[in-house]
């Protein structure tokens, strides 16, 4: 574990009006617009919004990995440094090293051809010059840090032989085999049984705790924020809506969407005749984005003021991108509390 | 594992059997017979001399009871003797399979050499121009019959730079220069296709590859690029690289018969072309049955090479 060496106000990650656009055969579309975030030493934020909001590209963004996308605005600091734009060749020294993500998918995220064993030497070995004996030791270290059964025996283990919670075990072991000070947990429990979700998500905290890491949770699962995150920033299609802390947010959501999210989550006390609620509509393409909120086409709410651009403005100690809500009337309607 | 190979080899086997019996049968579906061939110009030929040569070379029989002389001397490994000149078949192709060994090597060594880095080259900078020019060249690569290649190469080589290859074959160990400048023409022009067909085969496979979710992860982890490609992302594209030079190994075996007559190189292909013209059925027969066992082996290696590269097919094939 690394002793915190940074500024109160100085976050380990920073990420500032971010903008990401992706050449498709049609020109280009903007994946990320002004994304603003940042996650302290050893925080868990939780990133939630609904599939294609942009979560995962903020992440691949920060690590350098967008492939045919590209930063096309904005600024990403890492531990005081300006990484926007960096060489390959530098986010190399950073990936695995500072910053690790675990994927959705275990199931295809581990290199079939070869055993979880030689994977966790190479990951291990990419950053630290040892010999293949010492990093052996270490690979059979963290297999057992992630609560596989005889390490050592598994270690010649293919992923194929392996469950999808194992194999997700292993993937969490390859990425803190450097002892990064940033996870990033893409939907890590997604692919995963609800029994195995919850061993999984356990492992994570429990590693967390152990080697103070941070950890930015990528999820669309609000039990999962409620259980795990300190903040949360909630993404709409391609820009952050509103973000606070996990109380705040669960118990007092400001923006529209975000209400609208908890709401979706089914309660027990919710009568069995009673329709699932959902949220209506579906998220615009990139290519046909309202100009003004991004929301407005979903939203139950909207106005004519909804058709200006909204920014993300401080409300209440938190920040929202929505020009409704306002300090003097303090809060909307309080949500009831959320089952966890 | 054992089990996987003896499986593959049993295979092979029964289609060497099934690929044996129908060219018997095809062969002496071909106008025109042995005998009438060979005594054609001879002045003063009677009926009875056709007769005994007939008789001689055992084709008076009925076809199965030829078949069946045929299959018994295959299960002992003997092919027969030639009709032309009465030597054993084993012993011609003996001395025929080296050359055309040499030259199918060269062929694959050149298909390999550059249609892999071409394939990679592509891949990696997919919709470039290096990759469009490429594949452009791939496609004709595929699509030019080799003895015109061979014809154009010859041709264009003697206007530009007034050369042409040697006409007379020597064997790698009488004169090793000369062979290998006399083997590089016929080589390149059945190796094209190979290359073409690799390069094409492998740019698509290492593309699929290198957006799938395990090079992600291994880039995540801060990875070279050299890593990425040439370690994982290569293993795993290798499959389908394997099963098309299996399969090129057919194209070049069957062009070796009309290259190595262009190029006057004494291999079984010359052979073959001879055999034909003389309806020399066993030589003809004992080539194929060569050239078959050559293609299946080759195959049956590919196949065992699936298992070496990747664990899932071995741990599969080892539970059946």
């Amino acid at each position: 574990m690394r002793a915190p060496a940074r500024s109160a106000d100085e976050p380990l990650l920073r990420v500032e009006d971010l903008h990401v656009e992706f050449r498709t055969g049609g020109g280009t579309v903007e994946a990320l617009n002004a994304v603003d975030l940042w996650i302290d030493a050893g925080e868990t934020v939780a990133v939630v919004g609904e599939s294609g909001s942009g979560k995962s590209v903020t992440a691949l963004a920060v690590l350098g990995l967008l492939g045919n996308g590209r930063v096309s605005g904005g600024r990403i600091t890492w531990d005081g440094k300006d990484i926007t734009g960096a060489s390959n060749r530098d986010m190399r020294t950073v990936r695995g090293n500072d910053i690790s993500v675990i994927f959705q998918d275990p199931m295809t995220s581990l290199d079939p051809l070869f055993t979880i064993g030689h994977q966790l030497v190479e990951a291990y070995r990419i950053h630290h010059d040892v010999s293949k004996r010492e990093a052996r030791e270490r690979a059979v270290e963290l297999l057992d840090l992630v609560g596989i059964p005889e390490p050592a025996a598994k270690f010649k283990a293919y992923p194929h032989q392996l469950s999808g919670g194992q194999r997700q075990r292993v993937m969490i072991a390859g990425a803190l085999a450097c002892d990064p000070r940033l996870l990033i947990a893409d939907e890590p429990t997604t692919a995963l049984d609800v029994t195995v979700e919850a061993q999984v998500l356990a492992l994570i905290r429990d590693l967390q705790e152990r080697t103070g890491v941070g950890l930015m949770l990528i999820t669309h699962d609000m039990g999962v924020v409620a259980e795990m995150a300190d903040r949360v920033v909630v993404f709409y299609a391609g820009q952050v809506v509103e973000t606070g802390t996990a109380d705040e947010i669960l118990d007092r959501p400001q923006h529209p969407y975000t209400r609208a999210l908890l709401e979706a989550i089914p309660r027990r006390d919710t009568p069995r005749d009673q329709e699932m609620p959902a949220i209506p509509g579906a998220v615009p393409a990139l290519d046909e984005m309202p100009t003004g909120c991004r929301f407005v086409t979903r939203c139950t709410e909207a106005a004519p003021e909804c058709e200006s651009a909204q920014t993300l403005r401080d409300v209440a100690g938190r920040q929202v991108r929505c020009w409704r809500p306002d300090e003097d009337h303090g809060v909307l309607a309080p949500m009831a509390e959320v089952a966890g | 594992m054992l089990l996987y190979a003896g499986r593959r080899l049993t295979y092979g086997l029964l289609v060497l059997a099934l690929v044996a019996t129908l060219v018997f049968l095809i062969i002496r579906l071909i106008p025109g017979d042995a005998v009438r061939l060979q005594m054609a110009d001879a002045p003063g030929v009677t009926q009875a001399q056709i007769d005994q040569r007939t008789a001689e070379l055992g084709l008076d029989e009925p076809i199965l009871s030829q078949f069946g002389h045929f299959v018994g001397g295959l299960a002992q490994g003997d092919l027969g003797t030639s009709f032309d000149d009465e030597r054993p078949v084993t012993t011609k192709i003996l001395e025929r399979l080296p050359a055309t060994l040499e030259l199918g090597l060269l062929a694959i060594l050149f298909g390999v050499l550059l249609g892999v880095p071409f394939g990679m080259l592509s891949a990696i900078r997919h919709h470039s121009v290096v990759d469009n020019v490429m594949r452009f060249l791939a496609v004709i690569g595929m699509s030019v019959p080799n003895f015109w290649l061979a014809l154009l190469l010859i041709t264009f080589l003697a206007l530009w730079f007034g050369w042409s290859p040697p006409l007379v074959y020597a064997s790698p160990a009488e004169n090793l220069g000369q062979n290998l400048v006399h083997m590089l023409l016929p080589a390149i022009a059945l190796g094209a296709a190979t290359m073409a067909s690799i390069a094409r085969m492998l740019r698509s496979s290492l593309l699929e590859v290198l957006g799938s979710n395990f090079v992600r992860t291994i880039r995540s982890r801060g990875a070279s690029e050299r890593v990425v490609v040439l370690k994982h992302a290569g293993r795993s594209s290798m499959i389908p690289v394997f099963t098309v030079l299996g399969l090129q190994v057919g194209h070049i075996l069957g062009g070796t018969v009309i290259l190595e007559r262009i190029f006057a190189i004494p291999g079984m292909g010359s052979l073959i072309f001879e055999a034909v013209g003389q309806r020399d059925y066993p030589v003809i027969l004992g080539c194929v049955i060569f050239y078959g066992a050559i293609f299946i082996l080759v195959n049956v290696v590919v196949d065992l090479l699936y298992a070496v590269i990747d664990p899932r097919i071995r741990y599969k094939g080892a539970s059946a």
